[in-house]
């Protein structure tokens, strides 16, 4: 990593680099919770970080995390908002299955567990939708969640509650 | 992915071994390495970019100011150039003026001329009133002589004297040729030794004799003869002066003269004529009235 020229500090790019370590990757899942796009979530990711170097100096670290997810979500807001969202989550089996890759019977149920799966997530509301695969592709908590969209714990639970039974009632698996 | 997303299938077909599903984003096109590469390019470029702002905006307001200051010389030259020569004779006075382009301009008394600082650049156009005699360069384009009536002489280079005071209007032609356009009127060409007249709202082309051709007193200071009647001599003297000749006991119109007198003291020339043509004159107590006798 070469230090670029320019007008700012060596410490301003070392904490640039600290917050882009921190949250590259869940900001891309977060856009891509939102878009179901790759391409267009590494767009997202550059320009919400470049939106973020922009304002450094004025960003308080505690809030830096929350203001990523706004930037985030307000760049897709406003510039992606008619995208006809289409996912193609990466599903891997774990367990017997995986011991047992010589049964076609079995590979395509996969196939078509693996298109359920992306439908029932493209068909739940966005809000439930990104609050579920924060949880379960992010590993936050309710709490870190709710810090990183700007909304209430009581909040996250209820859109967490409703996603499963959601995912249930259409899927039919238990999650 | 620090938490699995297990998916347990409690479903029929996968009765016996419930399955794990891990659920993942798919693989961005571009590592995160190359990702943060991409945003310190696109951090450099924007320092470049307010820095060619920074640099553009003096030149853009240093040109603004080099253009409103070359502005600021062309209005202001235009008014400098716009500014007017202009000579002007008083009663009994006359003037000889050479103008930017050599051309020489002589001004009989109650006349005037003027022009613009620009004269020659597009043309030369001189403005006039009353009585000139104008001796123009050759060679660098129409000469214009306008006067109040917007009646116009146009010439190219040549000799020509212009008489313009209210309604009367003569051109006499001495050297090359001018044209005299008039508008309402047909443009007459005017050739050497010919002159115009304006009478009546016609203008009379009339070809001089060469006697007839002399230059005109206030211009030369000299009266110059060649086989003119006596008559005619005292008419011109009587009217250069100001001065009223009589004769007595001799026909004016029946005796020559020849000869060229300057123009000096109205006696001087009178005793030239005197002396020459054997003739004697009086004057009256003021004198304004001479008798030959």
């Amino acid at each position: 990593m070469t230090l670029p020229s320019g007008n700012y500090t060596k410490e301003e790019l070392s904490w640039f680099r600290s917050i882009f370590d921190q949250y590259y990757e869940s900001i891309r899942h977060f856009a891509y919770y939102k878009t179901g796009d790759v391409d267009l979530s590494d767009d997202i990711v550059q320009e919400t970080f470049l939106k973020i170097w922009d304002m450094r100096g004025k960003v308080n670290n505690d809030t830096v995390k929350s203001l990523l997810y706004t930037i985030a979500g307000n760049i897709i807001k406003n510039h992606y908002k008619h995208l006809k969202v289409v996912y193609s989550f990466k599903v891997a089996v774990k367990g017997d299955m995986t011991s047992n890759p010589s049964s076609a019977d079995e590979s395509i149920r996969m196939d078509q567990l693996n298109k359920k799966l992306q439908e029932v997530l493209a068909s739940l509301p966005d809000g439930q939708r990104e609050v579920f695969l924060m949880n379960r592709i992010d590993g936050l908590t309710y709490e870190e969640i709710a810090a990183r969209l700007g909304l209430s714990v009581k909040a996250i639970e209820k859109r967490m509650s409703e996603a499963l039974a959601a995912i249930r009632q259409k899927f039919g698996y238990k999650i | 992915m620090k938490r699995d997303s297990n998916i347990n299938n409690t479903n029929s077909g996968f009765d016996s071994n419930p399955i794990e599903f891990n659920i993942s984003v798919p693989p961005s096109n571009r590592t995160k390495e190359q990702a943060w590469d991409m945003l310190m390019q696109t951090i450099e470029g924007k320092h470049a970019e307010p820095a060619r702002v920074v640099t553009f905006q003096p030149h853009y307001k240093r040109l603004l100011a080099a253009a409103s200051v070359i502005i600021l010389m062309l209005v202001g030259s235009l008014f400098i150039l716009n500014t007017e020569y202009r000579f002007e004779t008083i009663q009994a006075q006359t003037l000889e003026h050479k103008l930017p382009d050599g051309s020489v301009v002589h001004l009989n008394a109650k006349s005037l001329i003027s022009y613009k600082r620009w004269y020659g650049w597009f043309g030369r156009n001189v403005r006039m009133e009353g009585e000139a005699y104008f001796i123009v360069k050759s060679g660098k384009g129409k000469f214009v002589v306008t006067d109040n009536q917007n009646q116009q002489v146009v010439v190219t280079g040549t000799e020509f004297s212009l008489v313009t005071r209210g309604d009367s209007f003569e051109v006499r032609c001495f050297e090359g040729s001018v044209n005299v356009l008039i508008s309402g009127l047909k443009p007459v060409g005017v050739k050497k030794g010919e002159s115009v007249t304006k009478t009546n709202g016609m203008l009379i082309h009339s070809k001089q004799s060469d006697k007839e051709l002399t230059k005109p007193v206030w211009v030369t200071h000299e009266f110059e003869f060649v086989e003119q009647s006596l008559f005619h001599v005292f008419d011109q003297i009587s009217n250069f002066y100001n001065i009223q000749i009589s004769t007595e006991g001799f026909d004016p119109t029946s005796r020559y003269f020849s000869g060229t007198i300057p123009a000096g003291k109205v006696v001087d020339v009178l005793d030239v004529i005197s002396i020459s043509m054997g003739l004697n004159y009086s004057a009256n107590a003021d004198s304004t009235i001479y008798t030959f006798r």
